[in-house]
Protein backbone atom coordinates (compact mmCIF):
# COMPACT_ATOMS: atom_id res chain seq x y z
CA UNK A 1 0.00 0.00 0.00
CA UNK A 2 1.22 3.47 -0.73
CA UNK A 3 1.65 5.85 2.17
CA UNK A 4 0.05 9.23 1.75
CA UNK A 5 0.30 12.34 3.89
CA UNK A 6 1.47 11.51 7.36
CA UNK A 7 0.87 7.78 7.37
CA UNK A 8 -2.66 7.91 6.06
CA UNK A 9 -3.66 4.92 3.93
CA UNK A 10 -4.48 5.82 0.35
CA UNK A 11 -8.18 5.23 -0.34
CA UNK A 12 -9.10 2.01 -2.09
CA UNK A 13 -11.44 3.75 -4.52
CA UNK A 14 -10.54 7.24 -5.74
CA UNK A 15 -12.98 9.09 -7.98
CA UNK A 16 -11.89 12.63 -8.80
CA UNK A 17 -14.25 15.13 -10.49
CA UNK A 18 -15.83 12.42 -12.59
CA UNK A 19 -18.19 13.61 -15.29
CA UNK A 20 -20.39 11.41 -17.46
CA UNK A 21 -22.44 12.61 -20.42
CA UNK A 22 -24.86 10.59 -22.52
CA UNK A 23 -25.51 11.55 -26.14
CA UNK A 24 -24.01 14.64 -27.79
CA UNK A 25 -24.92 18.08 -29.08
CA UNK A 26 -28.50 19.12 -28.34
CA UNK A 27 -29.37 15.66 -27.01
CA UNK A 28 -26.60 15.86 -24.46
CA UNK A 29 -27.63 14.65 -21.04
CA UNK A 30 -25.34 15.08 -18.08
CA UNK A 31 -25.67 11.93 -15.99
CA UNK A 32 -23.15 13.07 -13.37
CA UNK A 33 -21.31 16.34 -13.49
CA UNK A 34 -18.73 16.30 -10.68
CA UNK A 35 -18.32 13.29 -8.46
CA UNK A 36 -15.44 13.00 -6.05
CA UNK A 37 -15.52 9.95 -3.86
CA UNK A 38 -12.84 8.28 -1.78
CA UNK A 39 -13.63 4.92 -0.27
CA UNK A 40 -11.43 2.96 2.11
CA UNK A 41 -11.27 -0.79 1.83
CA UNK A 42 -13.96 -2.43 3.97
CA UNK A 43 -16.27 0.58 4.11
CA UNK A 44 -19.99 0.52 3.43
CA UNK A 45 -20.81 3.67 1.52
CA UNK A 46 -24.43 4.57 0.98
CA UNK A 47 -25.21 6.72 -2.04
CA UNK A 48 -28.48 8.53 -1.52
CA UNK A 49 -30.44 10.88 -3.75
CA UNK A 50 -33.57 11.24 -5.87
CA UNK A 51 -34.02 9.22 -9.04
CA UNK A 52 -32.08 10.63 -11.96
CA UNK A 53 -29.25 11.99 -9.83
CA UNK A 54 -26.71 9.61 -11.32
CA UNK A 55 -26.31 7.12 -8.47
CA UNK A 56 -26.58 4.18 -10.84
CA UNK A 57 -24.18 5.87 -13.25
CA UNK A 58 -21.53 6.05 -10.52
CA UNK A 59 -21.89 2.32 -9.89
CA UNK A 60 -21.71 1.52 -13.59
CA UNK A 61 -18.54 3.59 -13.98
CA UNK A 62 -16.96 1.71 -11.07
CA UNK A 63 -18.08 -1.61 -12.59
CA UNK A 64 -16.40 -0.55 -15.85
CA UNK A 65 -19.72 -0.84 -17.69
CA UNK A 66 -19.46 2.81 -18.75
CA UNK A 67 -16.71 5.12 -19.78
CA UNK A 68 -16.65 8.69 -18.49
CA UNK A 69 -15.87 12.04 -20.07
CA UNK A 70 -13.86 13.78 -17.38
CA UNK A 71 -11.98 13.21 -14.16
CA UNK A 72 -10.16 10.12 -12.98
CA UNK A 73 -11.14 6.81 -11.44
CA UNK A 74 -8.56 4.68 -9.67
CA UNK A 75 -9.21 1.54 -7.71
CA UNK A 76 -6.65 -0.48 -5.80
CA UNK A 77 -2.91 0.11 -5.94
CA UNK A 78 0.18 -1.24 -7.69
CA UNK A 79 0.68 -3.90 -5.06
CA UNK A 80 -2.85 -5.22 -5.21
CA UNK A 81 -4.08 -4.14 -8.64
CA UNK A 82 -7.81 -4.05 -9.09
CA UNK A 83 -9.05 -6.40 -11.82
CA UNK A 84 -12.33 -5.28 -13.43
CA UNK A 85 -14.65 -8.26 -13.66
CA UNK A 86 -12.82 -10.49 -11.22
CA UNK A 87 -13.02 -7.90 -8.43
CA UNK A 88 -16.59 -6.64 -8.94
CA UNK A 89 -19.80 -8.07 -7.56
CA UNK A 90 -23.16 -6.52 -8.42
CA UNK A 91 -26.64 -6.66 -6.91
CA UNK A 92 -29.58 -5.02 -8.61
CA UNK A 93 -33.09 -4.06 -7.55
CA UNK A 94 -34.42 -7.28 -9.07
CA UNK A 95 -32.79 -10.56 -7.99
CA UNK A 96 -32.25 -11.49 -11.68
CA UNK A 97 -31.93 -15.18 -10.90
CA UNK A 98 -31.90 -17.49 -13.91
CA UNK A 99 -35.15 -19.45 -13.98
CA UNK A 100 -33.46 -22.47 -15.57
CA UNK A 101 -30.92 -22.87 -12.78
CA UNK A 102 -31.48 -23.93 -9.21
CA UNK A 103 -30.31 -21.67 -6.39
CA UNK A 104 -26.78 -23.02 -6.02
CA UNK A 105 -26.20 -22.99 -9.79
CA UNK A 106 -27.42 -19.39 -9.86
CA UNK A 107 -24.90 -18.51 -7.16
CA UNK A 108 -22.26 -20.27 -9.31
CA UNK A 109 -22.92 -18.07 -12.37
CA UNK A 110 -19.82 -15.88 -11.79
CA UNK A 111 -17.71 -19.06 -11.64
CA UNK A 112 -18.99 -20.04 -15.10
CA UNK A 113 -18.27 -16.61 -16.52
CA UNK A 114 -14.85 -16.21 -14.94
CA UNK A 115 -13.89 -19.85 -15.52
CA UNK A 116 -13.17 -20.58 -11.85
CA UNK A 117 -12.48 -24.19 -10.81
CA UNK A 118 -15.87 -25.68 -10.06
CA UNK A 119 -15.18 -27.82 -7.00
CA UNK A 120 -13.92 -25.03 -4.69
CA UNK A 121 -16.51 -22.65 -6.18
CA UNK A 122 -19.27 -25.08 -5.24
CA UNK A 123 -17.98 -25.34 -1.67
CA UNK A 124 -17.82 -21.58 -1.46
CA UNK A 125 -21.35 -21.25 -2.87
CA UNK A 126 -22.56 -23.57 -0.10
CA UNK A 127 -20.80 -21.48 2.54
CA UNK A 128 -22.24 -18.27 1.10
CA UNK A 129 -25.76 -19.68 1.05
CA UNK A 130 -25.26 -20.46 4.73
CA UNK A 131 -24.01 -16.91 5.27
CA UNK A 132 -27.11 -15.37 3.68
CA UNK A 133 -29.42 -17.77 5.54
CA UNK A 134 -30.38 -20.02 2.63
CA UNK A 135 -28.90 -23.27 3.86
CA UNK A 136 -30.97 -26.19 2.59
CA UNK A 137 -32.34 -24.25 -0.41
CA UNK A 138 -29.47 -25.20 -2.75
CA UNK A 139 -31.58 -27.36 -5.06
CA UNK A 140 -34.71 -25.21 -5.06
CA UNK A 141 -35.90 -23.28 -8.09
CA UNK A 142 -35.87 -19.48 -7.84
CA UNK A 143 -39.68 -19.28 -8.16
CA UNK A 144 -40.03 -21.39 -5.00
CA UNK A 145 -38.36 -18.62 -2.97
CA UNK A 146 -39.87 -15.37 -1.70
CA UNK A 147 -38.61 -12.02 -2.99
CA UNK A 148 -36.42 -11.49 0.05
CA UNK A 149 -34.91 -14.96 -0.22
CA UNK A 150 -34.24 -14.47 -3.93
CA UNK A 151 -32.40 -11.26 -3.12
CA UNK A 152 -30.32 -13.13 -0.50
CA UNK A 153 -29.33 -15.58 -3.25
CA UNK A 154 -28.41 -12.62 -5.47
CA UNK A 155 -26.15 -11.30 -2.69
CA UNK A 156 -24.50 -14.72 -2.36
CA UNK A 157 -23.94 -14.71 -6.13
CA UNK A 158 -22.32 -11.27 -5.94
CA UNK A 159 -19.87 -12.59 -3.32
CA UNK A 160 -19.03 -15.93 -5.00
CA UNK A 161 -15.84 -14.86 -6.78
CA UNK A 162 -14.65 -13.03 -3.66
CA UNK A 163 -14.75 -9.60 -5.31
CA UNK A 164 -13.01 -6.68 -3.61
CA UNK A 165 -15.94 -4.34 -4.14
CA UNK A 166 -19.67 -5.07 -4.15
CA UNK A 167 -21.92 -2.60 -5.95
CA UNK A 168 -25.57 -2.62 -4.92
CA UNK A 169 -28.16 -0.68 -6.88
CA UNK A 170 -31.23 -0.25 -4.66
CA UNK A 171 -31.00 -3.92 -3.69
CA UNK A 172 -34.05 -3.87 -1.43
CA UNK A 173 -36.15 -1.37 -3.41
CA UNK A 174 -38.56 -4.03 -4.65
CA UNK A 175 -39.19 -5.60 -1.25
CA UNK A 176 -42.01 -4.87 1.19
CA UNK A 177 -41.16 -2.62 4.16
CA UNK A 178 -40.82 -5.38 6.77
CA UNK A 179 -38.67 -7.65 4.60
CA UNK A 180 -36.62 -4.64 3.65
CA UNK A 181 -35.80 -3.81 7.29
CA UNK A 182 -34.84 -7.40 7.96
CA UNK A 183 -32.63 -7.44 4.86
CA UNK A 184 -30.95 -4.20 6.00
CA UNK A 185 -29.84 -5.90 9.21
CA UNK A 186 -28.87 -9.05 7.30
CA UNK A 187 -26.70 -7.08 4.90
CA UNK A 188 -25.01 -5.26 7.79
CA UNK A 189 -24.21 -8.64 9.32
CA UNK A 190 -22.96 -10.06 5.99
CA UNK A 191 -20.84 -6.95 5.48
CA UNK A 192 -19.27 -7.27 8.93
CA UNK A 193 -18.61 -10.98 8.47
CA UNK A 194 -17.20 -10.69 4.96
CA UNK A 195 -15.32 -7.42 5.37
CA UNK A 196 -16.20 -6.36 1.83
CA UNK A 197 -16.16 -2.84 0.46
CA UNK A 198 -19.78 -2.14 -0.41
CA UNK A 199 -21.34 0.75 -2.31
CA UNK A 200 -25.02 0.81 -1.58
CA UNK A 201 -27.36 2.94 -3.68
CA UNK A 202 -30.70 3.89 -2.18
CA UNK A 203 -33.30 6.63 -2.39
CA UNK A 204 -34.34 6.08 1.22
CA UNK A 205 -32.68 8.53 3.60
CA UNK A 206 -33.39 6.26 6.59
CA UNK A 207 -31.76 3.34 4.84
CA UNK A 208 -28.76 5.44 3.85
CA UNK A 209 -28.11 6.47 7.45
CA UNK A 210 -28.73 3.02 8.89
CA UNK A 211 -26.49 1.20 6.41
CA UNK A 212 -23.61 3.54 5.69
CA UNK A 213 -20.33 3.94 7.48
CA UNK A 214 -20.05 6.79 5.00
CA UNK A 215 -22.79 8.57 3.12
CA UNK A 216 -22.61 10.26 -0.27
CA UNK A 217 -25.52 12.60 -0.97
CA UNK A 218 -26.28 13.26 -4.63
CA UNK A 219 -28.68 15.81 -6.07
CA UNK A 220 -30.32 15.99 -9.47
CA UNK A 221 -30.53 18.88 -11.92
CA UNK A 222 -27.63 19.14 -12.32
CA UNK A 223 -26.62 15.67 -11.18
CA UNK A 224 -23.73 16.16 -8.81
CA UNK A 225 -22.43 15.13 -5.43
CA UNK A 226 -23.64 17.47 -2.71
CA UNK A 227 -21.83 16.03 0.31
CA UNK A 228 -19.80 13.11 1.54
CA UNK A 229 -19.45 12.45 5.26
CA UNK A 230 -18.92 9.77 7.90
CA UNK A 231 -21.84 8.29 9.77
CA UNK A 232 -20.54 7.67 13.24
CA UNK A 233 -23.30 5.55 14.66
CA UNK A 234 -22.16 2.60 16.77
CA UNK A 235 -22.06 -1.00 15.60
CA UNK A 236 -23.87 -3.31 15.51
CA UNK A 237 -26.50 -1.08 13.96
CA UNK A 238 -30.04 -1.69 15.17
CA UNK A 239 -33.42 -0.65 13.80
CA UNK A 240 -34.34 1.25 16.99
CA UNK A 241 -31.35 3.54 16.44
CA UNK A 242 -33.62 5.32 14.03
CA UNK A 243 -35.35 6.89 17.01
CA UNK A 244 -32.08 8.27 18.43
CA UNK A 245 -31.19 11.96 18.27
CA UNK A 246 -27.93 11.20 16.45
CA UNK A 247 -29.71 9.28 13.72
CA UNK A 248 -32.24 12.11 13.39
CA UNK A 249 -29.43 14.63 12.95
CA UNK A 250 -27.90 12.66 10.08
CA UNK A 251 -31.30 12.23 8.46
CA UNK A 252 -32.03 15.96 8.87
CA UNK A 253 -28.68 16.82 7.29
CA UNK A 254 -29.47 14.69 4.23
CA UNK A 255 -32.99 16.12 4.00
CA UNK A 256 -31.54 19.63 4.01
CA UNK A 257 -28.94 18.75 1.36
CA UNK A 258 -31.62 17.27 -0.88
CA UNK A 259 -33.89 20.28 -0.30
CA UNK A 260 -36.72 18.06 0.94
CA UNK A 261 -39.08 19.60 3.44
CA UNK B 1 -51.21 -44.04 -9.52
CA UNK B 2 -52.60 -40.73 -8.28
CA UNK B 3 -50.91 -39.06 -11.25
CA UNK B 4 -52.55 -41.40 -13.74
CA UNK B 5 -55.94 -40.78 -12.15
CA UNK B 6 -55.38 -37.02 -12.32
CA UNK B 7 -54.47 -37.37 -15.98
CA UNK B 8 -57.65 -39.32 -16.69
CA UNK B 9 -59.79 -36.72 -14.93
CA UNK B 10 -57.99 -33.98 -16.84
CA UNK B 11 -58.46 -35.46 -20.31
CA UNK B 12 -61.83 -37.18 -19.79
CA UNK B 13 -63.98 -34.14 -20.72
CA UNK B 14 -62.05 -33.69 -24.00
CA UNK B 15 -62.47 -37.35 -24.91
CA UNK B 16 -66.18 -37.28 -24.07
CA UNK B 17 -66.65 -34.12 -26.16
CA UNK B 18 -65.06 -35.80 -29.19
CA UNK B 19 -67.17 -38.95 -28.73
CA UNK B 20 -70.37 -36.91 -28.36
CA UNK B 21 -69.52 -35.04 -31.54
CA UNK B 22 -69.05 -38.37 -33.38
CA UNK B 23 -72.42 -39.64 -32.12
CA UNK B 24 -74.19 -36.41 -33.17
CA UNK B 25 -72.48 -36.62 -36.56
CA UNK B 26 -73.50 -40.26 -36.99
CA UNK B 27 -77.18 -39.78 -36.14
CA UNK B 28 -77.55 -36.46 -38.00
CA UNK B 29 -76.44 -38.16 -41.19
CA UNK B 30 -79.00 -40.94 -40.65
CA UNK B 31 -81.89 -38.77 -39.40
CA UNK B 32 -81.59 -36.12 -42.12
CA UNK B 33 -80.74 -38.71 -44.76
CA UNK B 34 -77.65 -36.88 -46.00
CA UNK B 35 -76.11 -38.30 -49.19
CA UNK B 36 -72.71 -39.94 -48.73
CA UNK B 37 -71.05 -37.71 -51.37
CA UNK B 38 -72.20 -34.63 -49.46
CA UNK B 39 -71.38 -35.64 -45.91
CA UNK B 40 -70.36 -39.24 -45.16
CA UNK B 41 -71.12 -40.81 -41.77
CA UNK B 42 -68.21 -41.56 -39.40
CA UNK B 43 -68.41 -45.32 -40.07
CA UNK B 44 -68.24 -44.75 -43.87
CA UNK B 45 -65.16 -42.64 -43.29
CA UNK B 46 -63.66 -45.32 -41.08
CA UNK B 47 -64.39 -48.06 -43.63
CA UNK B 48 -62.68 -46.02 -46.35
CA UNK B 49 -59.51 -46.10 -44.26
CA UNK B 50 -59.41 -49.89 -44.74
CA UNK B 51 -59.88 -49.71 -48.50
CA UNK B 52 -56.52 -50.72 -50.05
CA UNK B 53 -57.16 -48.89 -53.35
CA UNK B 54 -56.26 -45.57 -51.71
CA UNK B 55 -52.80 -46.86 -50.68
CA UNK B 56 -53.13 -45.03 -47.36
CA UNK B 57 -49.77 -46.04 -45.96
CA UNK B 58 -47.67 -44.86 -48.90
CA UNK B 59 -49.72 -41.68 -49.35
CA UNK B 60 -49.51 -40.90 -45.63
CA UNK B 61 -45.74 -41.48 -45.71
CA UNK B 62 -45.34 -39.09 -48.65
CA UNK B 63 -47.13 -36.36 -46.74
CA UNK B 64 -45.32 -37.27 -43.54
CA UNK B 65 -41.89 -36.87 -45.20
CA UNK B 66 -42.85 -33.43 -46.47
CA UNK B 67 -44.23 -32.39 -43.04
CA UNK B 68 -41.33 -33.80 -41.02
CA UNK B 69 -38.74 -32.40 -43.42
CA UNK B 70 -40.37 -28.97 -43.41
CA UNK B 71 -40.61 -29.02 -39.62
CA UNK B 72 -36.92 -29.82 -39.17
CA UNK B 73 -35.71 -27.40 -41.86
CA UNK B 74 -37.91 -24.59 -40.50
CA UNK B 75 -36.66 -25.19 -36.98
CA UNK B 76 -32.99 -25.03 -37.94
CA UNK B 77 -33.45 -22.21 -40.46
CA UNK B 78 -35.64 -20.21 -38.08
CA UNK B 79 -33.22 -20.44 -35.15
CA UNK B 80 -30.16 -19.70 -37.31
CA UNK B 81 -31.85 -16.67 -38.94
CA UNK B 82 -32.96 -15.40 -35.50
CA UNK B 83 -29.40 -15.63 -34.18
CA UNK B 84 -28.10 -13.79 -37.26
CA UNK B 85 -30.74 -11.09 -36.90
CA UNK B 86 -30.06 -10.41 -33.21
CA UNK B 87 -26.27 -10.66 -33.41
CA UNK B 88 -25.72 -7.17 -34.80
CA UNK B 89 -28.00 -4.16 -35.33
CA UNK B 90 -26.76 -3.88 -38.92
CA UNK B 91 -27.79 -7.48 -39.62
CA UNK B 92 -31.17 -6.77 -38.09
CA UNK B 93 -31.69 -3.74 -40.33
CA UNK B 94 -30.68 -5.64 -43.46
CA UNK B 95 -31.96 -9.20 -42.98
CA UNK B 96 -35.15 -8.48 -41.04
CA UNK B 97 -36.85 -6.27 -43.68
CA UNK B 98 -36.18 -8.97 -46.29
CA UNK B 99 -37.79 -11.60 -44.07
CA UNK B 100 -40.80 -9.39 -43.34
CA UNK B 101 -41.18 -8.61 -47.03
CA UNK B 102 -41.00 -12.31 -47.86
CA UNK B 103 -43.55 -13.11 -45.20
CA UNK B 104 -46.09 -10.72 -46.73
CA UNK B 105 -46.17 -12.89 -49.86
CA UNK B 106 -49.06 -15.38 -50.04
CA UNK B 107 -47.08 -18.63 -49.88
CA UNK B 108 -49.72 -20.54 -51.85
CA UNK B 109 -48.90 -18.31 -54.78
CA UNK B 110 -45.26 -19.35 -54.56
CA UNK B 111 -46.07 -23.04 -54.89
CA UNK B 112 -46.18 -23.11 -58.72
CA UNK B 113 -42.70 -21.54 -58.78
CA UNK B 114 -41.25 -24.35 -56.72
CA UNK B 115 -42.89 -26.90 -59.02
CA UNK B 116 -41.46 -25.01 -61.99
CA UNK B 117 -37.96 -25.04 -60.50
CA UNK B 118 -37.88 -28.46 -58.87
CA UNK B 119 -40.62 -30.49 -60.55
CA UNK B 120 -43.01 -32.79 -58.76
CA UNK B 121 -42.05 -34.67 -55.62
CA UNK B 122 -41.50 -34.51 -51.93
CA UNK B 123 -38.67 -31.94 -52.01
CA UNK B 124 -40.65 -29.06 -53.59
CA UNK B 125 -43.54 -29.83 -51.21
CA UNK B 126 -41.15 -29.72 -48.31
CA UNK B 127 -39.77 -26.37 -49.41
CA UNK B 128 -43.24 -24.93 -49.97
CA UNK B 129 -44.10 -26.01 -46.41
CA UNK B 130 -40.89 -24.37 -45.16
CA UNK B 131 -41.91 -21.03 -46.69
CA UNK B 132 -45.15 -21.28 -44.72
CA UNK B 133 -43.72 -22.42 -41.40
CA UNK B 134 -40.26 -20.88 -40.86
CA UNK B 135 -41.22 -17.26 -40.18
CA UNK B 136 -42.88 -17.72 -36.76
CA UNK B 137 -39.75 -19.64 -35.72
CA UNK B 138 -37.60 -16.61 -36.57
CA UNK B 139 -39.86 -14.13 -34.82
CA UNK B 140 -40.34 -16.20 -31.67
CA UNK B 141 -36.69 -17.17 -31.33
CA UNK B 142 -35.52 -13.60 -31.92
CA UNK B 143 -37.97 -12.35 -29.29
CA UNK B 144 -36.70 -14.91 -26.79
CA UNK B 145 -33.07 -14.06 -27.49
CA UNK B 146 -33.61 -10.33 -27.03
CA UNK B 147 -36.16 -10.16 -24.22
CA UNK B 148 -33.56 -10.31 -21.49
CA UNK B 149 -33.42 -7.86 -18.59
CA UNK B 150 -30.81 -5.12 -19.31
CA UNK B 151 -29.53 -5.44 -15.75
CA UNK B 152 -28.89 -9.15 -16.27
CA UNK B 153 -26.74 -8.37 -19.30
CA UNK B 154 -24.94 -5.72 -17.21
CA UNK B 155 -24.37 -8.31 -14.49
CA UNK B 156 -22.58 -10.60 -16.94
CA UNK B 157 -20.70 -7.68 -18.48
CA UNK B 158 -19.58 -6.49 -15.04
CA UNK B 159 -17.87 -9.89 -14.74
CA UNK B 160 -16.28 -9.25 -18.14
CA UNK B 161 -18.42 -11.97 -19.74
CA UNK B 162 -18.04 -12.14 -23.51
CA UNK B 163 -20.81 -11.69 -26.05
CA UNK B 164 -20.62 -15.43 -26.61
CA UNK B 165 -21.05 -16.12 -22.88
CA UNK B 166 -24.03 -13.76 -22.72
CA UNK B 167 -25.48 -15.73 -25.61
CA UNK B 168 -24.89 -19.24 -24.27
CA UNK B 169 -25.50 -18.59 -20.56
CA UNK B 170 -28.36 -16.08 -20.79
CA UNK B 171 -29.92 -15.46 -24.20
CA UNK B 172 -30.23 -19.02 -25.49
CA UNK B 173 -31.78 -20.59 -22.36
CA UNK B 174 -34.00 -17.52 -22.05
CA UNK B 175 -35.19 -18.13 -25.63
CA UNK B 176 -36.12 -21.81 -25.08
CA UNK B 177 -39.76 -21.22 -24.04
CA UNK B 178 -40.15 -18.87 -27.01
CA UNK B 179 -38.58 -21.43 -29.33
CA UNK B 180 -41.13 -24.00 -28.16
CA UNK B 181 -43.96 -21.52 -28.78
CA UNK B 182 -42.53 -21.20 -32.30
CA UNK B 183 -42.28 -24.99 -32.66
CA UNK B 184 -45.99 -25.36 -31.86
CA UNK B 185 -46.85 -22.94 -34.67
CA UNK B 186 -44.25 -24.59 -36.89
CA UNK B 187 -45.85 -28.04 -36.31
CA UNK B 188 -49.27 -26.84 -37.45
CA UNK B 189 -48.01 -24.70 -40.31
CA UNK B 190 -45.73 -27.43 -41.68
CA UNK B 191 -48.79 -29.67 -42.11
CA UNK B 192 -50.72 -26.88 -43.83
CA UNK B 193 -47.75 -26.09 -46.06
CA UNK B 194 -47.22 -29.70 -47.10
CA UNK B 195 -50.89 -30.10 -48.06
CA UNK B 196 -50.77 -26.83 -50.03
CA UNK B 197 -47.74 -28.19 -51.85
CA UNK B 198 -49.56 -31.41 -52.68
CA UNK B 199 -52.58 -29.49 -53.96
CA UNK B 200 -50.35 -27.82 -56.51
CA UNK B 201 -47.90 -30.58 -57.32
CA UNK B 202 -50.11 -33.54 -56.67
CA UNK B 203 -48.44 -36.76 -57.62
CA UNK B 204 -49.07 -38.44 -54.31
CA UNK B 205 -49.77 -37.80 -50.68
CA UNK B 206 -52.93 -37.01 -48.74
CA UNK B 207 -53.28 -33.60 -50.42
CA UNK B 208 -53.36 -35.34 -53.77
CA UNK B 209 -56.01 -37.78 -52.50
CA UNK B 210 -58.17 -34.83 -51.43
CA UNK B 211 -57.88 -33.23 -54.87
CA UNK B 212 -58.74 -36.54 -56.57
CA UNK B 213 -61.59 -37.11 -54.09
CA UNK B 214 -62.98 -33.67 -54.93
CA UNK B 215 -62.98 -34.36 -58.64
CA UNK B 216 -64.51 -37.85 -58.32
CA UNK B 217 -67.06 -36.90 -55.61
CA UNK B 218 -65.33 -39.40 -53.30
CA UNK B 219 -66.20 -37.51 -50.14
CA UNK B 220 -65.40 -40.36 -47.71
CA UNK B 221 -61.83 -40.40 -49.05
CA UNK B 222 -61.57 -36.64 -48.42
CA UNK B 223 -62.83 -37.09 -44.86
CA UNK B 224 -60.50 -40.01 -44.25
CA UNK B 225 -57.56 -37.96 -45.55
CA UNK B 226 -58.54 -35.07 -43.28
CA UNK B 227 -58.62 -37.43 -40.30
CA UNK B 228 -55.09 -38.66 -41.00
CA UNK B 229 -53.81 -35.12 -41.61
CA UNK B 230 -55.35 -33.95 -38.37
CA UNK B 231 -53.88 -36.93 -36.48
CA UNK B 232 -50.48 -36.17 -37.99
CA UNK B 233 -50.64 -32.52 -36.94
CA UNK B 234 -51.80 -33.50 -33.47
CA UNK B 235 -49.04 -36.08 -33.07
CA UNK B 236 -46.38 -33.55 -34.03
CA UNK B 237 -47.88 -30.99 -31.67
CA UNK B 238 -47.95 -33.47 -28.78
CA UNK B 239 -44.30 -34.36 -29.45
CA UNK B 240 -43.42 -30.68 -29.17
CA UNK B 241 -45.36 -30.37 -25.91
CA UNK B 242 -43.61 -33.44 -24.44
CA UNK B 243 -40.20 -32.14 -25.53
CA UNK B 244 -41.08 -28.78 -23.97
CA UNK B 245 -41.80 -30.42 -20.62
CA UNK B 246 -38.44 -32.17 -20.77
CA UNK B 247 -36.32 -29.25 -21.95
CA UNK B 248 -38.12 -26.27 -20.40
CA UNK B 249 -39.25 -27.63 -17.03
CA UNK B 250 -38.97 -24.18 -15.41
CA UNK B 251 -41.75 -22.77 -17.59
CA UNK B 252 -44.06 -25.79 -17.55
CA UNK B 253 -43.59 -27.12 -14.00
CA UNK B 254 -46.51 -25.17 -12.56
CA UNK B 255 -48.93 -26.19 -15.29
CA UNK B 256 -51.13 -29.19 -14.54
CA UNK B 257 -51.05 -32.05 -15.22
Amino acid sequence: MTIQEAGEIAPFIRMQNVRKVYGSGDDEFVAVSDVTLNVQEGEMVSLVGPSGCGKTTVLKILADLHGYEGGTVDIGDAEHPFVPGRDVGMVFQQPLLLKWRNIIDNVLLPADILGLPLKPARDRARDLLKLVGLEGFEKRSPHELSGGMQQRAAIARALLHDPRVVLMDEPFGALDALTRERMNLELLRIWEESGKTILFVTHSIQEAVLMGSKCAVMTSGPARMAAYFDIELPYPRKLDMRQSAEFGEYARKIYDLLGVE
Amino acid sequence: MQKIRNNIYYYLPSIIAILVLMVIWHFSVIVFDVKEYVFPAPDDTLMTLFDPKYRWISNTLITFYAVAGAFVISTVLGIVLAIIVIWHPLLERTVMPLLVLFNTLPKVALAPLFVLWLGYGVVPNMLIAVTVSFFPMVINTAAGLTQVDRDLIDLVRSLKGTKRQIFSLIRLPNALPYIFAGLKLNATLSVIGAIVGEFVASEGGLGALIIIGGVTLDTPAIFASLCIISAMGLALYVLVVIAERIFVPWETSEVQP
